[in-house]
């Protein structure tokens, strides 16, 4: 099964064009040992544990005019599809970023960059105007072990400090934060139930939507089969609704029903590979916190 | 460095400590002082925008001015309470259309003073040096009560939060070709100043704490007392200033952190292990 991968992908030169500002400061940062960090407190001390120094926050951006276009052919909007032009256009923005903060991190001699995050911003400016950053910290192995890519680089993960600690000491580490999306336009009449009092499925806005979010795991499996892993961890799925272009602009409502649908779905995760540990793997105590925090988590207030 | 003395602590302190982190604070001997706040209202209209992609310095200084006076005078209402330093700090921005159309903005720097009590100290802490800066001023520090105590157990403490801002204006009509060609296409002119503004930000953080306390590392023993080694639980957030929308704004918050002192108690031998709970309350 040969998935077409998006251009832009993983291995695309990316000229270095990091602003002037974000030069000065990595080489401030690494000239006076100092570093800057959006770890918590626990995860400062966890990364530190597991023998890595945090360098410094490192982030990418890229602000992109997305184009979606309800497509038609002779006035009549055409079956559910992919809108392959879009699924290209935000995959590339979103590498962009990605490429960007992974310069930053090699500029800063990192092994790694951890709890990466992949946001979207949508400003003033304009509908089809989004912004996507991506942002983590960079760290390097404090025994001078290098844990970079195959490619040389720096590797990214979504993991946060716990899940970083957690991986290494039970036999893993992560080699690459991977991704994959798809756009798909689901046309009106596919949402429109033929016999409104009857319950049923609408089997053609199903198959869109399955359709859809195959593709983008599948397009995420081929991206860590790309850099040698034998696993993702952390996958998220998310389902985004657009807000963009010509069809976001008519959404909300019975719209949909006039003008139908651009959906996008975003995976991501962490790729791993089996590394040896050096401790023995850790027993799960088990405890009934008092803290009175909806989550149950014991770190926050 | 001698060991603290017994301060005075008003009568009632308020705080705004959740119940976990007074108790985790309190078992180490740390007890509140009272609520402390700073505030600083500064004009923020009427500036000469240029319609073209730059830097509005005038008001990246005025904000970064702002932002210093507040958490100065917060500082000060601290110091007044006999307290070692500040926790939980939060910074608030408000933007206000005065009467008259006139823009405005307000900084609040909101936390609680806190400060070690040797009657309450655990045994074999009571000979703590203080957690006052070098010159005698408390320290200010975003960390939630538990951050607080885990960090001094692993050897680092506060010494001040550190901002940094950058205020830039966008050329409005840079995303016209853009958007009536409906190109899906990267807008390099906004990815650069954005890019640009956040860097500025966080790079500005970084300078305020070396021209306030040195060079941290290599330099620490030539350096100053309370050189700071990294800043943690940093964030840069954005938003539109004084909603303009083609003025946008960063602002890079942080604590900065230093090791704690020679002979400090409090250090904990070994750092704690870490374990794999699993918790049972759901």
């Amino acid at each position: 099964m040969s998935v077409p991968h998006p251009p832009g992908g993983p291995g695309a030169p990316v000229p270095s064009d990091l602003p002037q500002h974000a030069r000065e400061r990595l080489e401030g940062m690494r000239k006076a040992h100092f570093f800057t960090s959006d770890l918590s407190v626990n995860e400062f001390l966890l990364v530190k544990q597991a023998g890595f120094d945090p360098l410094g926050l490192v982030m990418g951006s890229s602000i992109y005019n997305i184009a979606a276009r309800a497509p038609q052919t002779m006035g009549q909007y055409e079956p559910g599809r992919e809108l392959v032009e879009v699924t290209q256009a935000l995959y590339h923005a979103r590498e962009l970023a990605m490429t960007r903060m992974e310069e930053e991190a090699d500029e800063l001699g990192a092994d790694g960059v951890i709890g990466v995050r992949m946001d979207v911003n949508l400003h003033a400016w304009g509908q089809s105007i989004a912004e996507f950053i991506a942002v983590g910290t960079a760290v390097r192995h404090a025994g001078g072990e290098s844990f970079r890519n195959a490619q040389g680089k720096p590797f990214q993960s979504g993991l946060s400090g716990q899940d970083f600690w957690t991986l290494l000491r039970t036999g893993y580490r992560p080699v690459g934060f991977v991704m994959g999306n798809c756009v798909y336009y689901v046309r009106p009449e596919a949402l429109i139930v033929p016999n409104e009092t009857r319950n049923g499925e609408l089997s053609p806005y199903t198959h869109c939507l399955y359709d859809a979010r195959e593709l983008a795991m599948e397009r995420l499996q081929a991206e860590a089969e790309d850099v040698g892993a034998t696993g993702i961890v952390g996958v998220e799925i998310e389902e985004k609704q657009h807000t963009w272009g010509q069809v976001g602009a008519f959404a909300g409502g019975n719209a949909a029903k006039m003008y139908g649908e651009t959906i996008e779905f975003f995976v991501f995760g962490t790729a791993v590979v089996p590394a040896a540990s050096k401790e023995p793997s850790p027993k799960p105590t088990m405890v009934i916190p008092a803290n009175d925090s909806p989550g149950g988590g014991g770190g926050e207030r | 460095m001698s060991p603290q003395p017994v301060v005075a602590r008003p009568q009632l302190a308020l705080s705004d400590l959740s119940v976990t982190e007074f108790l985790t604070l309190s078992r180490m001997g740390f007890l509140p002082h009272g609520l402390v706040v700073g505030s600083a209202v500064f004009d923020a209209g009427w500036t000469n925008l240029s319609g073209r992609t730059q830097e509005v310095r005038s008001l990246s200084q005025a904000m970064r001015a702002a932002r210093t006076a507040a958490v100065l005078r917060m500082r000060q209402q601290a110091a007044k309470l006999n307290a070692e330093g500040v926790v939980g700090v939060r910074l608030q921005v408000e933007h206000h259309r005065w009467r008259g159309g006139h823009q405005v903005a307000k900084i609040i720097a909101l936390g609680t003073a806190i400060a070690y009590d040797t009657e309450h100290a655990p045994h074999d802490m009571k000979g703590a040096p203080t957690l006052h800066l070098a010159d005698g001023r408390p320290f200010t520090s975003a960390l939630s009560g538990q951050d607080f105590v885990t960090l001094l157990r692993a050897g680092y403490r506060p010494i001040s939060l550190a901002v940094g801002c950058c205020v830039y204006e966008l050329n409005g009509y840079g995303v016209y070709p853009y958007a009536q060609a409906g190109r899906n296409d990267e807008i390099a002119e906004y990815t650069q100043a954005l890019f640009d503004a956040r860097e500025s930000a966080m790079e500005r953080m970084t300078q305020d704490l070396f021209a306030e306390f040195g060079l941290a590392g290599a330099h620490a023993a030539a350096g100053h007392p309370d050189a700071p080694v990294g800043v943690v639980g940093m964030s840069v957030s954005e938003a539109a200033h004084a909603g303009m929308r083609n003025v946008i704004e960063y602002t890079a918050v942080g604590t900065a952190v230093a090791h704690v002192r020679d002979g400090d108690p409090r250090r904990a031998a070994s750092p704690p292990a870490p374990a794999i709970v699993v918790p049972l309350d759901r």
